[in-house]
C-alpha cells in the first residue's frame, strides 16, 4: 500500500504527468466542446466518435500523399465539415432520428476507415508505413526555462493551443453572438424560435457544421499530434466520454474544459498504469469508470433540482388564499 | 378614423380532414378599436385568428389591411403587415432574459455580436412608451405567468404591431393581472393600435371593449355595438337554437350515490385555484351532465375523478372510498370508465389494432389468460362480437384504429370502455366531432347503460347532447357550480347560456341540491 503511494506520489510530483494531462485532455475537449454546441441547438451528436475516426484517417491520408502536414488538417477538418452535415441532413431534413443517425455515423467512421487503410495501405492495423507526419509542437523561448511550468506548458503541439482557445471563442460564440443567442433559443424552445422567424433547422444545421469541425481537429490531432500515424478505432470511445463531459457541463464550453481536463486526468493516469503496480487493464479502464460517476453523479444532481422545483409548487398552492 | 383596418370578406376555411371550420365570414376592425370576438368552444374563432395571423390559409375570401389585399402566408408575413399575435401558450424561451425574447429574431447587431446593450434598450424603450412595468433583464423562467404575456404582447410590439390579436388573455390571469391587463390595452387603443381579443367572458366583453363579433357554427351571426347589447343578449347570439335531436329515454330509477364530491377545491400546476368549493353525486341509474364554456374546471374535476392526479381539498368518493392517491388500475378495479375528451391521446393507441385496443383494460382478466399466455381464442371471440355490436366500420380486428375514421375510432373507444366494470362511466365530449349516426348510437348506448345501472357523469359542450342525454344537470361557472337544475329536462339553451357566461348565479342552497347521498 505505502508503495502504491509512494508510486503515485511519484507521478504527482512529475511535471511531464501534467504535460500529458494537458495533451490527453485535448481530443477530448475538442470532441466536448463539437458536442456541447449541437446540444445547445438541441441536436445530440451521437457520432462524434465517427466524426473523429474518419478525420483522423484523412488527416493521415492528406499528409501523405500531398506530403504537406497542413493539406492533412485540412483533410481532417474537411471530413469533419462533410460528416457534420450529413448528421444535420439525415436527422433534420429527412427526419430520422437523430441517436440513429449517430450510431450509424460510428458503424461507418470504424468500418469505412479500417477499410480504407487496407485498401490505400495494406495495413490492416495502423498507417505506419506512410510517411505522414506530425503537426509542429510550439516552444515557448522564456516559459520554457522556468521549472516545472515549462515542461508542462512548453512543446504542447499547436493543435492543444487551439484547442484550449476554442474554450473561450466558444463560449462568445454561444453567449455574445446573435447566431449563439439563436442556437440557444432552437436548443430550448423551438416553437418560439420558429415563432419569430428564426430557421431552426437552419440553425441546428450551422450548429452541427461547427460540431463537425471540432470533431475533424480532435480526431487530426489523434493521428497527427498524440500519435504520427492513424489505428484502427483509434479514438477509444473518446466520443462518448464526450457526450458524458457535456452533459455534465451542462453544455456550457467553460464547463467543458472542467470536465474535459477531468477525463483528461484519468486517460493520463492510465498511461502510468505499469508504474502503479496495478494491473493494466483495471487502469485503463480508469476513463470508463470516471464516465460511469461522473454520469451518475450528474443525473442525481439533475433530480434533486427537480425534485426541488416540484415542491416549491406544490408549496405554493397551498399559500394561495 | 372610422375607416376599417383590418377586413375579412367571405372567408371559408375547410381542414384537411373535411371540417369546415369558417363559413363565409366577414369581419372587420377599425383603427383605435378593441373588438371582441364571441362564440363557443368550436364556433371557428381560433380558427379565424390564425388565418389572420398568418398560421392557416382561407381556402376562399379576401383579408384586406389598410385597404390593400394582402395575402398572409406566414406569420413574418403578417408581422411584416403589422399584425401581431399573443397565443394563450405562450412562445418564449425560459432561459434567456425578457430583452432576448423580445428581440428574437430581429437582434440588434454589433458586428458578429448580438448587441445585448441595445436590445435591453429597444425593450425598455416599448415598456415606457406603453406603460408596462418588466424587468428586462429578468429571466423568462422566474417570472409570473401575468408578466410572461406582457413580455408576448411586448415582442408583437417591438415589430411594429398595429393589430395585436389576444387569445383568451384572461384565462391563465389572476383577477388583478386581469385588471392590469385591461388597463394596458385601453392605453394601447389610446395610441391607436386596434386590439382583437377573443373571449368567453361577457362581463370582461361588456367593460372592455367597443364592438363584438359573434361566431356560431363557422358562420358570423353580427358585429355589434357593446354598448348596444346586454350580457344576456351575447349569449343568446353566441348559444343560438339548436335542431332538436331528443334521444328517446325513461324517467331515470336512480339507486345509490356512485360517486360523491363533497366541497372539492382543486389547483392547477401553476398553483392556480381551478375548482372552487364543488359539491355533486352520481347515482346508480342516472346521468348527471356538467355544462359550461370550456375551461371553467370541468377538466381539473374530470381528472381527479379518473386518476390524472391533481392538488386540493375536499372529499371525493366512489362507492364510499375515497379516489385521491388511488393509482388508475385501482379504480378501474372498483368500476371506473372514462371516455375521454381527447381520443388520440388518451383514448387509444393508434399504431396498434381494433383488437388490441379494445382488449386494453382487461388483460389481467381470467378469462383473457391461459397460464402465462394470453388466450387469442377468447380474445378474438369477444372483440369480434364488440366489433358487431358496436358497429365500428372496419376492414376487421386487425386493422390498426388510426386507420379509421373520428366516428369509428370513438366506437371503439366505447365499446372498451363500456364493455368493462362500469359502476361510474366518465365522459367527455363522448361525441365532439364525429358525424351524427355515430353521436346516435353512442347517445342511445350511454341511455341503454344508464337503465342498466351505472352511474353516468356527462361533461359536453354540446348543448342539445346534455338537455337530451343528463337526467340532473350542472352548470360550472369560474371554477363554481353556477346552477343546478334537478331536472335537465325542464331547461332551455338559453337559460343554461346565461348560467355558463356568468350572467347569472343561483344561490348556495339551490346548487347545494346537486348533492344527494
Amino acid at each position: 500500500m505505502s508503495q502504491f503511494l509512494l508510486a503515485l506520489g511519484g507521478i504527482f510530483s512529475n511535471p511531464s504527468f501534467y504535460f500529458t494531462v494537458l495533451s490527453t485532455t485535448v481530443p477530448i475537449l475538442l470532441a466536448t466542446l463539437g458536442c456541447a454546441i449541437a446540444e445547445s441547438a438541441g441536436s445530440t451528436n451521437m457520432g462524434m466518435e465517427g466524426i473523429m475516426l474518419m478525420s483522423a484517417f484523412a488527416g493521415v491520408i492528406g499528409s501523405a500523399y500531398t506530403g504537406v502536414i497542413w493539406a492533412g488538417l485540412l483533410c481532417a477538418f474537411a471530413v469533419g465539415v462533410v460528416m457534420g452535415l450529413m448528421v444535420a441532413y439525415f436527422a433534420l431534413y429527412l427526419k430520422v432520428d437523430i441517436i440513429l443517425v449517430g450510431i450509424a455515423v460510428n458503424l461507418i467512421g470504424s468500418g469505412l476507415s479500417a477499410f480504407l487503410m487496407y485498401v490505400l495501405t495494406g495495413d490492416r492495423s495502423a498507417t505506419t508505413s506512410l510517411q505522414s507526419g506530425t503537426l509542429p509542437t510550439i516552444v515557448l523561448p522564456g516559459v520554457e526555462s522556468i521549472p516545472f511550468l515549462g515542461a508542462v506548458v512548453s512543446n504542447q503541439s499547436v493543435l492543444a493551443w487551439v484547442a484550449y482557445l476554442m474554450v473561450p471563442v466558444l463560449a462568445f460564440l454561444l453567449n455574445k453572438t446573435t447566431l449563439g443567442l439563436r442556437i440557444r433559443s432552437v436548443g430550448e424552445q423551438p416553437d418560439a424560435a420558429a415563432s419569430v422567424g428564426v430557421g431552426v433547422n437552419r440553425t441546428k444545421t450551422v450548429a452541427l457544421l461547427i460540431s463537425g469541425l471540432l470533431g475533424g481537429l480532435a480526431g487530426a490531432y489523434l493521428s497527427m499530434s498524440y500519435l504520427p500515424y492513424f489505428t484502427k478505432g483509434m479514438s477509444g470511445g473518446r466520443g462518448f466520454t464526450a457526450l458524458a463531459a457535456t452533459a455534465m457541463a451542462h453544455n456550457t464550453p467553460v464547463g467543458s474544459l472542467g470536465t474535459s481536463l477531468l477525463f483528461g486526468f484519468f486517460y493520463a493516469l492510465s498511461t502510468y498504469a505499469s508504474s502503479l503496480g496495478i494491473p493494466d487493464q483495471l487502469v485503463a479502464a480508469l476513463p470508463y469508470l470516471a464516465t460511469l460517476v461522473g454520469l451518475v453523479a450528474f443525473s442525481i444532481g439533475v433530480q434533486r433540482k427537480e425534485r426541488a422545483r416540484s415542491c416549491g409548487v406544490a408549496a405554493d398552492s397551498v399559500a394561495l388564499p | 378614423m372610422d375607416e376599417d383596418f383590418l377586413r375579412l370578406e367571405h372567408i371559408t376555411k375547410v381542414y384537411d380532414n373535411g371540417i369546415m371550420a369558417n363559413d363565409d365570414v366577414n369581419f372587420s376592425a377599425r383603427k383605435g378599436e378593441i373588438h371582441a370576438i364571441c362564440g363557443e368552444n368550436g364556433a371557428g374563432k381560433s380558427t379565424l385568428m390564425k388565418q389572420i395571423y398568418g398560421v392557416e390559409q382561407p381556402n376562399e375570401g379576401r383579408i384586406i389591411v389598410r385597404g390593400s389585399e394582402v395575402k398572409l402566408s406566414s406569420p413574418q408575413v403578417a408581422i411584416s403587415h403589422g399584425i401581431g399575435m399573443v397565443f394563450q401558450h405562450f412562445m418564449l424561451v425560459p432561459s434567456l432574459t425578457v430583452a432576448e425574447n423580445v428581440t428574437l429574431g430581429i437582434e440588434p447587431r454589433a458586428g458578429l455580436r448580438f448587441d445585448a446593450g441595445r436590445a435591453m434598450a429597444m425593450t425598455r424603450e416599448v415598456c415606457e412608451k406603453y406603460g408596462f412595468d418588466v424587468d428586462p433583464t429578468a429571466r423568462i423562467k422566474d417570472l409570473t405567468v401575468g408578466v410572461k404575456q406582457k413580455v408576448e404582447i411586448l415582442k408583437a410590439l417591438v415589430r411594429g404591431a398595429e393589430i395585436l390579436i389576444l387569445d383568451e388573455p384572461t384565462a391563465v390571469l389572476t383577477p388583478q393581472e386581469t385588471d392590469e391587463l385591461f388597463a394596458q390595452l385601453r392605453s394601447l387603443r389610446e395610441s391607436g393600435h386596434t386590439i382583437i381579443f377573443i373571449s368567453h367572458k361577457l362581463g370582461e366583453v361588456k367593460s372592455l371593449c367597443d364592438r363584438l363579433t359573434v361566431i356560431r357554427r363557422g358562420h358570423t351571426v353580427g358585429t355589434y355595438d357593446v354598448r348596444g347589447v346586454s350580457e344576456a343578449d351575447i349569449s343568446r347570439l353566441m348559444v343560438g337554437v339548436d335542431v332538436d335531436s331528443r334521444i328517446p329515454k325513461a324517467p331515470s330509477r336512480p339507486g345509490e350515490a356512485v360517486l360523491a364530491a363533497k366541497s372539492l377545491v382543486l389547483f392547477d400546476r401553476d398553483g392556480k385555484r381551478v375548482v372552487n368549493d364543488v359539491s355533486f353525486s352520481v347515482r346508480a341509474g342516472e346521468i348527471v351532465g356538467i355544462a359550461g364554456v370550456e375551461g371553467n374546471g370541468q377538466a381539473p374535476i374530470v381528472d381527479a375523478i379518473t386518476g390524472f392526479g391533481s392538488s386540493g381539498s375536499g372529499s371525493l368518493t366512489m362507492l364510499g372510498e375515497e379516489l385521491c392517491g388511488k393509482s388508475v388500475r385501482e379504480l378501474r378495479d372498483r368500476g371506473l370508465a372514462y371516455i375521454p375528451e381527447d381520443r388520440m391521446a388518451l383514448g387509444i393507441a393508434a399504431n396498434l389494432s381494433i383488437k388490441e385496443n379494445m382488449i386494453a383494460d382487461k388483460l389481467g382478466l381470467a378469462r383473457y389468460n391461459k397460464g402465462p399466455l394470453l388466450d387469442a381464442e377468447a380474445i378474438s371471440e369477444d372483440t369480434n362480437a364488440w366489433i358487431e355490436g358496436f358497429s365500428v366500420l372496419c376492414d376487421g380486428p386487425e386493422q390498426s384504429v388510426g386507420m379509421l375514421s373520428g366516428g369509428n375510432i370513438q366506437k371503439v373507444v366505447v365499446a372498451r370502455e363500456l364493455t368493462g366494470k362500469t359502476n361510474l362511466i366518465v365522459c367527455d365530449q363522448p361525441t365532439r366531432g364525429i358525424d351524427v349516426g355515430a353521436s346516435d348510437s353512442i347517445r342511445r348506448r350511454l341511455v341503454q347503460m344508464r337503465d342498466d345501472g351505472s352511474a353516468i357523469l356527462l361533461v359536453s359542450a354540446d348543448l342539445s347532447e346534455l338537455l337530451s342525454l343528463s337526467d340532473r344537470l350542472l352548470v360550472v361557472f369560474d371554477g363554481e357550480v353556477s346552477a343546478y337544475f334537478s331536472d335537465a329536462g325542464e331547461v332551455t339553451e338559453e337559460e343554461l347560456g346565461y348560467y355558463m357566461l356568468g350572467v347569472r348565479k343561483m344561490s348556495d342552497e339551490e346548487v347545494g341540491g346537486a348533492y344527494i347521498v
